[in-house]
């Protein structure tokens, strides 16, 4: 393969990692839909903790946005099956249902047929039995105009959209996520003085926090100690 | 022979960004890979103790992702939608570049780049290509997972390397023929 052809491959690689935040709204998401009464092991180990990130999480978010082959691969099994297992079955046999199944839980319904601007839905399948699925929802749709409005450099309308997040959701599950957007939002607005106290903030109590690395990439990065 | 079954949450951690970066370049557009991507765990959060650790966790994952994306094109066939999977690539993130703007540009165009001359392939060696290429999995792996023998998974590569080489050879082309 020639230079040109693996530097493309390489930097298209990075540009379509999930961000930081993409990541820890698509966590919520995904929790909201498993603990919705999906049956499945352990829901309890897909709990609350989540939504914070441990260490772990952040390190992985870092280390996956630039250096694209350092993404660790722990359960990477040896290429060849032990001569063994060569006369069982395909272990992936049982996989056969799974597109039906999802069809079935998920059907699209006709209103749906939307254009096909990026949309950030609320999820599919909300909890019934608990309110929180609503206000995830709800939560995750307010973070998301604040993301788009930044990502198009409108810094008054995410801070807009941030601020209704805080009256709305003073403690809501995506508090951390909304932290680390204020920051952005501050320094979209040109207020690096108050960007600075928030990233510290932001810092401290979030210190394992996935979007660590987007808040110390802003506006305020040559403050900051490394 | 293997290990511990690894639990739900290390499964997301490890994994996540292996099945976005898939899904994207297997021709999702942005606005829908986070349907996508959930419905990939709610399957894995009900199946993952049928995974019983012989094969490879990545091709087992891969044939979910492969099944809900099939799921996907066709409830859009069925709604009347086309999508490509550069629609909506203007407004998508990128990640880690506030710092740089020449880095963001660069990641924007290579990413437009990439899409663009994946999009132009057939499925099946758009999927080979992606999985060797950009998430170095074996071709045994790759085999596995997309219930294919090891021969024709080299020979798709074969033909998604000639594909790409001439696709990247153009675009090259056009962008010298493109400057001031």
């Amino acid at each position: 393969m020639s230079d040109p052809e693996r530097e493309l491959l390489e930097l298209g690689r990075s540009a379509l990692e999930p961000t930081p935040a993409k990541r820890a709204a698509l966590r919520a998401r995904i929790e909201a839909a498993v603990g919705a009464g999906a049956p499945g092991p352990a829901p309890r180990a897909w709990g609350r903790g989540l939504l914070v990130g441990g260490a772990g999480a952040a390190v992985l978010a870092g280390a996956v946005l630039f250096f694209a082959s350092s993404e660790p691969e722990p359960s990477r099994e040896p290429a060849v099956p032990p001569p063994v297992t060569v006369t069982e079955p395909p272990a992936a046999a049982p996989l056969a249902p799974v597109a039906t199944e999802v069809a079935e839980r998920a059907p699209a319904p006709p209103a749906e047929a939307a254009p096909s601007a990026p949309r950030e839905r609320a999820p599919r399948t909300p909890p019934k039995a608990e309110p929180t699925g609503d206000s995830l929802a709800a939560e995750l749709a307010l973070v998301a105009a604040a993301r788009r409005a930044l990502a198009r450099g409108d810094g008054e309308e995410a801070t807009a959209a941030l601020a209704r997040h805080a009256r709305e959701f003073p403690a809501g599950a995506l508090t951390e996520e909304r932290s680390a957007l204020e920051v952005l939002a501050l320094c979209a607005t040109g207020q690096r003085a108050r960007a600075v106290v928030a990233a510290r903030a932001f810092l401290s109590r979030y210190p394992g926090s996935v979007s660590s690395s987007s808040v110390r990439g802003s506006c305020v990065a040559a403050t900051l100690d490394p | 022979m293997s290990a511990r079954r690894p639990s739900f949450d290390e499964v997301y951690e490890e994994h996540i960004g292996f099945l976005y970066r898939s899904t994207r370049a297997f021709g999702v557009e942005a606005g829908a890979v986070d349907d996508v991507i959930q419905d990939v765990f709610v399957v894995v959060h009900r199946r993952l103790e049928e995974h019983d650790g012989r094969g490879s966790l990545r091709s087992w994952l891969m044939r979910i992702l492969f099944n809900v994306v099939r799921e996907h094109r066709r409830s859009r066939r069925r709604s009347g939608e086309r999508a490509s999977a550069l629609d909506g690539e203007m407004d998508e993130h990128l990640p880690g570049s506030e710092r740089d703007p020449e880095r963001e540009a660069a990641l924007a165009q290579a990413r437009r780049t990439l899409l663009g001359i994946l999009d132009e392939m057939d499925d099946d060696q758009r999927q080979v290509f992606v999985l060797a290429e950009m998430e170095q999995m074996t071709a045994p792996e790759i085999a596995e997972a997309m219930d294919a023998s090891v021969n024709t998974t080299y020979s798709r590569l074969r033909l998604a390397r000639k594909q790409f080489s001439a696709a990247v050879e153009r675009a090259r082309m056009r962008d010298e023929w493109r400057k001031p």
